[in-house]
């Protein structure tokens, strides 16, 4: 994870970033992060791209996307497609997205935050969401398996958009282990420090 | 004749906040308030090593990660009876109080400001008056009129081409809507402002944690940001003069801009101060610590009763039984099995959904009571109690609003006009302006105490045998967060989390009693049943978040939520 995300120093280069947007807790809904986590353990690429697990950020969004030139975006969606399918979707097609009634004031997230962006005359213009059906989003950490062989795909998918924006990347010749925290097992029992 | 509003979202798979209101004669008559999700974080935990319970419970809600985790830690030490290290308290404080600043400036600006701004309006507006305007009420530099002309033809083209974006689901024309296009084209332009200053803010919580959202320097007994003053790689001056600067933009903006908005917009809609007072039983927890064990707080907690400020109580410890002991929570109307009212480390959760019944079970969130009665906790709760006991900033900037607000709109406002819907907006800017200055207060404290040669950042620790139980608290920026922890031979054997939202959108309880939300829309206008914008308005001023644990996109535009009338 590149862990300086937007808190560190302005870079030289407008970053690319790749985000994964969803609830770890809830099943499939952690696909984002799960995927993200997985991209990063396995390629190589340079500093001005960051790969973030961002969770459920609401408008915490915005500063990630703010600065960045480009914004892969790898999440749950809903659709009526059997789970598993992926669905790419581009700039335009999201900001020409309906809104429905804002209720709680944690709705807005991704839509909300390039409008925002929009209006205010930056943010990314080349995006991509990456967004996945999910099998089930019930309160359990860790993906169905249907949900596992669709990251995989998501993975390379990420990769490829990438490729085709320019930037060099290339497959560790030894891939780290992702911390996948979410999905280590529960060790009951007397522990001490 | 009466007629039921139900608000509600409808899809994002289990739906989120749903709101029900009678309406008769043009006012709110009765209210329900349900969570339409359910988040046990109990199984989850359970079995556990607590020393991970804060990277789980960050991920609750995505908004709220920060106060989870801090919540988290606090909790678990109380358990193991430990004390952090003078520098951890400082790093944590700074955080807690730099995350508030970002949470309440996007709170009134991004997510609620919409209720009361016309952004439509703002095309009538003529850009030099709005300067003129703002320039007799504030010092800050950003209000001239090149800034204000530039503002509306940014919202002319956005308007000509047909693309209200993130505005297009406001009540635009609503007859609740009053402000003049001046005010209006001025909040429109500090709205784009905050965007930059909200992130100001929160770089200052990315930098010592790290990262955010789900910061990673936390520890039980601790922090892991390693402190040497000459080391690039550790918390530095380099870095600590950074967070200085980032702290003093972000207290500028809430002091010369947020809070004179929201005088600006209490002064001009003078007429909603009546409303939205609901339940004035208020509920406060002390943080920022100043010392290792927790006994001793820049901010102050406590209870008001029955909006009596003279018999406020004070919480005075991490420790105080007078919190531990008159927490519990009511199930007796949310879906889950049995009829209790029980303390939160009592508590069992097992989720059994019955339909929605406004006569009986309709809500997945519980209702906690603190010695039976429904409290009202947030930004408004901590600034009365404060107010109450004397806490000199807090009085300071409530004065000075209540005062600002008061000139403008000609009249007299005392602290009463607080038990209100804009009450609740007025404290949340009075918090934040406390708040700003008390975050340089201890990054002076933290650098004095790097100064005297002290680099502790970690207090070691291990478990005891058998069963030890702890409690932590946070005042957050929605309000008193809770965690509950029984760890029994190292391992989490029960683990509740009572939320701010979970005490103001929590439904009746066994003795019928209304929660905040509920209790607060009773009396409220509503000119046009079709778009409750007032209902927004109240609903809003409490900062709720209930949404956050799930959020599945829809990037093919169904309907989000909806507004019905039965």
């Amino acid at each position: 994870m590149n862990e300086t995300a937007w808190g560190g120093d302005p870079p030289g280069h407008r970053r690319v970033a790749v985000v994964g947007l969803g609830n770890v807790l809830l099943g499939d809904d952690g696909f984002g992060p799960f995927v993200v986590r997985h991209f990063e353990a396995r390629y190589d690429y340079p500093e001005w791209v960051s790969a973030s697990d961002l969770g459920t950020p609401g408008l915490d969004l915005v500063p990630f996307i703010a600065e960045a030139a480009a914004l892969i975006v790898v999440d749950t969606i809903q659709l009526d497609e059997p789970p598993g399918t992926l669905r790419l979707y581009r700039r335009e097609h999201l900001l020409a997205t309906p809104r429905g009634q804002r209720l709680t004031p944690h709705d807005p997230g991704l839509f909300e935050a390039l409008e925002m962006l929009e209006f205010r005359g930056d943010g990314p213009r080349e995006v991509l969401l990456v967004g996945v059906v999910p099998e089930s989003c019930a309160p359990q950490p860790g993906l169905s398996a249907t949900a596992r062989v669709a990251a995989e795909q998501a993975v390379e998918v990420v990769a490829e958009e990438l490729r085709r924006l320019g930037i060099p990347l290339s497959r560790r010749s030894q891939p780290l282990e992702p911390d996948i925290f979410w999905e280590r097992p529960v060790v009951a029992g007397k522990r001490t420090v | 004749m009466s007629k039921r509003i139900v608000i509600d979202p409808i899809t994002r798979i289990e739906g989120h906040l749903r709101i029900d209101v009678e309406v008769d004669q043009g006012a709110v008559r009765d209210a329900w308030s349900s969570g339409q999700m359910w988040r046990g974080i109990e199984p989850i935990l359970k079995g556990r090593d607590p020393r991970d319970a804060w990277l789980f419970t960050q991920r609750i809600c995505g908004v709220c990660t920060t106060v989870h985790a801090i919540t988290s830690v606090r909790a678990v030490e109380n358990a193991l009876g430990i004390e952090v290290p003078l520098n951890a308290q400082f790093i944590r404080n700074i955080i807690i109080a730099a995350h508030c600043l970002h949470d309440h400036i996007v709170h009134f600006y991004q997510l609620s400001a919409l209720d009361w701004v016309d952004v439509v309006s703002a095309l009538k507006a003529d850009p030099d008056k709005t300067a003129a305007l703002a320039e007799s009420l504030s010092a800050w530099p950003r209000n001239s009129k090149h800034e204000m002309r530039a503002v509306k033809a940014k919202l002319t083209e956005f308007v000509e081409r047909g693309q209200l974006g993130i505005f297009a689901n406001g009540y635009w024309g609503h007859p609740a809507m009053k402000l003049p296009p001046e005010v209006n084209l001025l909040a429109v332009a500090h709205y784009l402002q905050a965007l930059e200053y909200q992130r100001i803010a929160n770089q200052v919580v990315a930098l010592l944690g790290s990262k955010t959202p789900n910061i990673q320097n936390l520890a039980v007994g601790g922090v892991a940001n390693a402190i040497n003053l000459d080391n690039p790689a550790t918390l530095n001056m380099d870095k600590l003069y950074k967070i200085k600067g980032l702290l003093e933009q972000a207290a500028a903006f809430v002091q010369q801009v947020y809070l004179v908005d929201l005088a600006a917009v209490a002064a001009m809609y003078a007429e909603w101060l009546p409303y939205g007072k609901g339940v004035t039983n208020y509920l406060a927890v002390p943080d920022l610590p100043l010392d290792r064990a927790g006994k001793v707080f820049d901010l102050p907690g406590g209870t008001i009763f029955d909006g009596n400020l003279s018999a406020v109580r004070e919480i005075k410890s991490f420790d105080d039984p007078y919190f531990r002991d008159n927490v519990a929570e009511s199930i007796a109307r949310a879906w889950y099995d049995g009829d209790w009212e029980r303390h939160p480390w009592e508590e069992d959760t097992v989720p059994r959904y019955t339909d929605y019944d406004p006569n009986g079970r309709y809500s997945w969130v519980k209702a906690p009571r603190f010695q039976g009665k429904p409290m009202q906790v947030g930004p408004l709760a901590q600034v009365l109690v404060g107010y109450a006991l004397g806490h000199e900033p807090i009085k300071r900037w409530a004065d000075l609003v209540l005062e600002t607000a008061g000139s403008l709109a000609k009249t007299k406002l005392s602290p009463a006009v607080l038990h209100s819907t804009l009450g609740r907006h007025a404290a949340r800017g009075i918090r934040a302006a406390v708040m700003a200055e008390l975050a340089l207060k201890h990054w002076q404290l933290l650098v004095e105490n790097i100064g005297k040669g002290d680099t502790e950042i970690f207090t070691p620790w291990e478990y005891p045998r058998g069963e030890i139980r702890g409690f932590g608290f946070h005042e957050a920026p929605r309000g008193t967060l809770s965690h509950w922890v029984v760890i029994r031979d190292g391992a989490i054997a029960n683990y509740q989390a009572v939320v701010p939202s979970t005490w103001n959108a929590g439904p009746r309880d066994g003795k019928g009693q209304k929660g905040p939300y509920e209790a607060s829309l009773v009396g409220n206008p509503i000119a046009d049943p079709e778009r409750p914008l007032e209902v927004l308005r109240t609903v809003h001023s409490f900062d709720p978040c209930l949404a956050c644990a799930i959020h599945t996109l829809d990037p093919e535009g169904r309907e989000l939520a909806r507004v019905r009338t039965l």
